[in-house]
């Protein structure tokens, strides 16, 4: 088993450093957030700290946010649907090996790339701009990683529940996208949690989407107590066990419909 | 005798599908009304193969070839009827099943399209979980008989056809699979590639006693590979028996070829038998099979002789035959 | 040109009957495009809760812009994106070989031989939201700024057109161009909000280097009535001379393309 996710890893980091001009890209589209953030701080210039947001406060949040974004979200459905329509997904059912196993490799072996660009960059560029300030220690810092990585799992997992829709449908991928576009709203991505009205933030608590974005961040700008943490940690621990069960439900009852189609 | 590889019992599979027809108007018609229709792809179909058997799998286009594979793979759930391979049921897709087979598909490849070979080669080990020395004996084995060795480094993007079904062999013969699914291995290969691919197939059947059923649309693959051959038309069971034997009960005639020392006018030549073609020089005659001795000694005592052989009709034609039978 | 005419509509007609097999994904899209609609606009809302007005931008206004992106948006996505999209993988499978033996136009056929037909809504959806950005701000809007609006707003499509096209080109030179769409889709993403509540540099780079101000800041200034005949000229020249130089590029790049696979 371990001998397969290494020889998986290995192959599918191979693929994505085949795409440089993709890398490239990448690197580039982090730059979107920083569109959100430069909103922010024309706020901040018309009326000052947005509730007692300020101007570096912001620039932390939201350059994190990049880096997050990279390294979290989850492309699995799109893969998985593509499979899907072209029949590859037969090549990973004929294998020994669960096909959970052959996608989240896959997904590991993206990010993987990712982080070793983006993170060198992203401490570059903190250690360049002084607006940029985390005052963490250790210990938070190892939480505000930990947080990134459950939050991963957890977007996998959740992407992995919803592509064996595409047993019914041929195509989970928009359904999937309609359940995201809601979590931009309540992960912290439009805009930190504490900003939002309270009816959002309230609910953006407890939904899947706060453990890859916001619960990092906020924690990465301690602002959260250990109370909140601990809560957060349970959320998300909560949402990867009901995935993972609605995975193998709905695994089990599909695999019989599944039609092979494609050569 | 012994138990069989491959038994397959009155296995059937339906299909629902959406019906549409060409068109736009259509298709928004279809997208607010839904005609379904239960498409029978595999209609009751049983026969059995022995270890060691290689056989041929023939029929049209739709005929159920393919998903009669895909259900022997444990790809497919039978709608009923039941599928053994090796013992094992195959939708229930037990680990040491798929450790036992593999499913080659013509058209399709498993390898990973930007990376040489070589990594699909690494992952397929660790998959399946191949002891490093049999992996490297079963490498050699693989990439001599295959002639692989110049494409190994290569992006298998940047191989071409023949390389890459080659390439897509070793990959799905690694681990040494005791029954072989082969949908149209020679699919677009040219006429060496496919030899090659041919030569190995026997090789390794030879080598570790493999169970082979193949499916080809290339008559040369059939006669060369398979003595047994199945016919499926319409998802049912046509013909399961020897290539010759489908050959006899086909076609009622034989081809003679000749060449002669000097032109001889085609109306003489009629009097042997139909006049395929000719050209003055050379012929090729259909006979009627029980009178081909005859015919050939009485051709070579009036006719000027040089050459002349007996042949099977050609393969593809026995088939129309067989399906333009019904 | 009427050849042309008639191949998008087989082209196009026959993407649709195709699509229009997956009724549930269909509906789950038209869904989808209300719901970003609406998000975008809430979302853009939480801005304002700190601030009634923004480099000079109100949320009302904001909601013309926001409109206007989603129109141009769903261009992209119906036409662009696709598209660009296949032409990664003609580059990748080595098929491009094949389009350019077509007798017809190359740029036509790796441009325009696609469409994406899931964001049909999204413009429909977009100029309503304008509508409803400039009822909520109550105030006359002229004539004239309808015109300068539909005129900007088709000089718009053709900035995107060409930017994309120049991209097209991009492809032809790197293989493996994976992801070259999401480059116009973060061009396009920058037209959500008036060029104006960038800063420094994003708005140097947004407004000169990418006209992405051309997109979405300049149609909404018109139907504002914020426009000027100048801009008006400036911005409809400045479209035509790219689609110009980028069509000039695309037939030079393909002298210079060399096959992609072997």
């Amino acid at each position: 088993m371990i001998a397969a996710y290494k020889a998986l890893l290995r192959a599918h980091i191979g693929i994505g450093l085949a795409y440089r001009t993709r890398l490239t890209v990448w690197v580039l589209t982090s730059l979107f957030p920083l569109l959100l953030m430069s909103v922010w701080l024309a706020v901040v210039d018309e009326v000052g700290p947005a509730n007692g947001w300020d101007r570096s406060d912001f620039i932390s949040y939201y350059a994190a946010a990049a880096l997050l974004w990279h390294t979290t979200t989850s492309f699995l459905i799109w893969t998985w649907d593509s499979d899907f329509r072209s029949g590859d997904f037969s090549f990973k059912l004929l294998k020994p090996l669960d096909p959970f196993h052959q996608y989240l490799t896959q997904e590991f072996g993206f990010r993987a790339i990712v982080i070793v660009i983006l993170v060198p960059l992203l401490v570059g560029i903190t250690l360049l701009v002084p607006a940029l300030h985390y005052e963490l220690d250790l210990l938070g810092w190892a939480l505000t990683v930990f947080a990134g990585l459950t939050g991963f799992l957890l977007n996998v997992v959740m992407a992995m529940a919803f592509a064996t829709i595409a047993f019914w449908t041929t195509q989970a991928g928009n359904i999937y996208s309609l359940w995201w576009g809601m979590g931009a709203f309540l992960s912290g991505w439009v805009a930190p949690l504490p900003l939002m009205p309270p009816i959002v933030e309230a609910t953006g608590r407890w939904m899947p989407f706060r453990s890859s974005m916001g619960f990092p961040l906020e924690l990465l700008l301690g602002r959260l107590d250990g109370a909140e943490i601990a809560r957060s940690f349970a959320v998300t621990a909560g949402w990867i066990g009901i995935f993972l069960l609605l995975y193998r439900l709905s695994w089990r009852r599909g695999i019989h419909r599944y039609q092979a189609v494609g050569g | 005798m012994q138990e069989p590889a491959i038994k397959v019992d009155e296995l059937t599979k339906h299909f629902r599908v959406h019906q549409r027809e060409a068109g736009l108007a259509s298709g928004v018609r279809g997208f607010f009304r839904r005609k379904y229709a239960d498409v029978k792809a595999v209609d009751g179909v049983s026969f059995s193969i022995q270890p060691g058997e290689m056989v041929g799998f023939l029929g049209p286009n739709g005929a159920g070839k393919t998903t009669t594979l895909k259900c022997l793979s444990g790809l497919l759930h039978p709608t009923s009827g039941a599928a053994s391979v090796l013992g094992f049921t195959p939708h229930l897709r037990r680990q040491e099943f798929l450790r036992s087979f593999t499913l080659v598909m013509g058209q399709r490849n498993q390898l990973f399209w930007d990376l040489p070979a070589m990594e699909t080669f690494l992952v397929n080990q660790a998959i399946y979980r191949i002891p490093e020395k049999d992996f490297r004996i079963g490498l050699d084995e693989l990439v001599a008989l295959l002639e692989l060795s110049p494409y190994l480094d290569k992006p298998v993007r940047n191989l071409s056809l023949g390389e890459r079904m080659r390439a897509e062999l070793a990959a799905a013969l690694l681990h040494r699979p005791r029954v072989l699914f082969l949908d149209e291995p020679t699919l677009g290969l040219d006429v060496t590639a496919a030899a090659a691919v041919r030569r190995f197939l026997t090789d390794y059947n030879e080598r570790h006693q493999a169970t082979v059923l193949l499916t080809s649309h290339y008559m040369t693959d059939v006669a060369e590979l398979t003595r047994r051959v199945i016919v499926i038309d319409h998802g049912r069971l046509r013909f399961d028996g020897n290539l010759t034997e489908l050959i006899d009960a086909t076609t009622p005639h034989r081809i003679i070829r000749i060449t002669m020392s000097e032109p001889v006018d085609p109306a003489r030549l009629g009097e042997f038998g139909d006049v395929v073609k000719t050209d003055g020089v050379t012929a090729v005659l259909q006979v009627r099979r029980n009178a081909t001795k005859e015919t050939a000694a009485r051709m070579l005592s009036e006719l000027p002789i040089e050459d002349i052989a007996i042949e099977e009709p050609e393969i593809e034609e026995v088939i129309r035959r067989v399906f333009a039978e019904r | 040109m009427s050849r042309y005419i008639r191949l998008l509509r087989i082209f196009w007609g026959n993407t649709l009957a195709t699509e229009l097999e997956y009724r549930a994904a269909f509906w789950a899209n038209a869904g989808l495009s209300l719901f970003w609609l609406v998000w975008a606009a809430l979302g853009a809302g939480a801005y304002f809760r700190f601030a009634p007005s923004i480099r000079g931008w109100t949320y009302d206004e904001l909601l013309v812009v926001l409109g206007i992106f989603f129109a141009i948006n769903g261009f992209r996505q119906a036409v662009i994106g696709p598209n660009l999209a296949r032409m990664t993988e003609y580059v990748r499978m080595g098929t491009l070989d094949f389009l350019l033996t077509k007798p017809v136009s190359s740029q036509f056929m790796v441009s325009l031989r696609h469409v994406g037909v899931y964001n049909w809504l999204d413009p429909l959806l977009g100029w309503g939201l304008v509508l409803f950005g400039l009822i909520r701000r109550d105030e006359p809007v002229s004539w004239t700024s309808v015109f300068a609006f539909a005129l900007l707003t088709v000089a718009g499509g053709l900035v995107l057109y060409s930017l994309a096209l120049a991209i097209q080109c991009l492809a032809v030179w790197t293989i493996g161009g994976e992801g070259l769409d999401d480059v116009v889709e973060g061009i396009v993403e920058a037209g959500r909000f008036p060029v104006q509540m960038y800063r420094g540099i994003f708005r140097t780079v947004l407004t000169f280097f990418i006209p992405v101000a051309l997109l979405t800041t300049v149609p909404a200034e018109a139907i504002l009535g914020r426009g000027s005949t100048g801009v008006l000229v400036v911005s409809c020249s400045i479209a035509a001379l790219l689609l110009f130089a980028t069509s000039r590029l695309w037939v030079w790049s393909l002298r210079h393309y060399t096959g992609a696979s072997a």
